[in-house]
């Protein structure tokens, strides 16, 4: 079912990235995470991220889980669920345990839902194939 | 034996009556030491290390806020015990480390409990509690491998120790991290305000034109570029039981 954690709900983050303010680089943080600015890089974490309606996010993200609400350009890898509200926009792969998405959201990407996630149909090459068949 | 430096304002007659009574009380606890009056001639660091040579193992500090952190960086350079004396009813340093106003401080500087804890370092000065970037738009802050950079209208204030009536027990002066907060100027911090917290023990501010200044403890400047670092656990300080940490 989808939780609705919206941005307010800031108790227990560790770390909140405001919307004032602009990150760029390799973020590695620890424990939860608010993110309601801009942020350019990476993002990885163990705890819980939380992406706000405002949030500019252009990076891959890892965590331990997700609640999204903004514009993310990236691909999502979580271990556990991932939350999407009708305002988010993400343009790239999600990889969860478990996913709610809100009716209205904007994705443009795989989903990957359960402990595997399928990889990409082999390109063959028409060499290989040849060589196969012994020609 | 104690060193014992006095605020230069002291020498104010409205401070008469507090210091007889301060100085009464050091002689019923038999706390006698050797005292320096402070003005601009008189050389802090000088005074410490003949102090030590003798035998001092604590320094107090009887006086405000100010004068605390003035005589921080001598005491953290030559290692002492540093114990305070407020004459300020409204010293936040005080309310910190949970020491009365005036005589009544003597009784803890007795009791001498004594707590490590961490100091901030901005190039080769240090700090005790904050330092802050008002002109904060023209500043980029460099931690690990991320750089931060913030608009117009708000000002960085990186955080040792919490000075705030309403924050007081929300940063931690023993865990070895700094809070760095992003507020708006003008407003006020709130628990529902939107503001930036983020926790790391090294930073670098630079800027992208000429210097901007940075003001540690609410009274000293530093321009940048300045590199802000965590000295964990590395004062010794005397503390009441009432301390916020």
């Amino acid at each position: 079912m989808f939780k609705k954690e919206g941005p307010q709900n800031v108790k227990n983050m560790e770390t909140i990235i405001g919307e004032s303010v602009i990150l760029e680089g390799e973020f590695n943080g620890h424990g939860n995470i608010v993110i309601e600015g801009k942020l350019t890089g990476n993002l990885s974490t163990d705890g819980h991220v939380l992406i706000g309606e405002r949030a500019e996010i252009t990076a891959n993200i890892k965590a331990g889980s997700a609640f999204i609400s903004g514009k993310v350009v990236g691909n999502i890898t979580l271990s556990d669920s991932i939350d999407i509200a009708k305002t988010a926009n993400i343009q790239g792969d999600i990889k969860a345990n478990s996913i709610a998405v809100e009716s209205g959201c904007q994705i443009n990407g795989r989903i990957s839902i359960g402990s595997k996630i399928p990889e990409a149909p082999k390109k063959i090459l028409k060499q290989e194939i040849l060589k196969e068949r012994g020609e | 034996m104690y060193l014992y430096i006095y605020d230069s304002c002291l020498k104010d007659k409205k401070y008469e009556n507090l210091l007889t009574k301060i100085e009464a009380r050091i002689i019923d606890l038999d706390m006698r030491g050797e005292v320096l009056k402070m003005n601009l001639l008189k050389n802090i660091s000088q005074f410490l290390k003949d102090g030590i040579k003798k035998g001092a193992h604590t320094v107090i500090v009887i006086g405000d806020d100010k004068t605390f952190s003035t005589v921080l960086e001598s005491a953290m350079l030559e290692n002492i015990v540093m114990g305070y004396i407020p004459i300020d009813k409204k010293s936040k340093f005080s309310q910190i480390f949970g020491i009365p106003y005036g005589d009544l401080a003597c009784t803890i500087i007795g009791g001498g409990i004594v707590e490590k804890i961490d100091i901030g370092k901005i190039n080769n000065k240090f700090f005790l509690g904050s330092v802050v970037v008002e002109n904060s738009h023209n500043t980029e802050l460099k931690i690990d491998n991320f750089k931060i950079r913030v608009g117009r209208g708000n000002k960085i204030i990186i955080k040792n120790i919490d000075f705030e009536e309403e924050n007081l027990n929300t940063s931690n002066p023993t865990d070895g991290l700094f809070e760095i907060f992003v507020e708006k100027v003008g407003g006020f911090m709130s628990k529902n305000s939107k503001h930036t917290l983020i926790k790391t023990n090294d930073i670098l501010v630079t800027s992208k034109d000429s210097s901007v200044p940075l003001v540690f403890d609410g009274v000293q400047t530093i321009n940048t570029p300045a590199q802000i670092s965590i000295a964990k656990e590395k004062l010794n300080i005397i503390v009441g039981s009432n301390r916020k940490f």
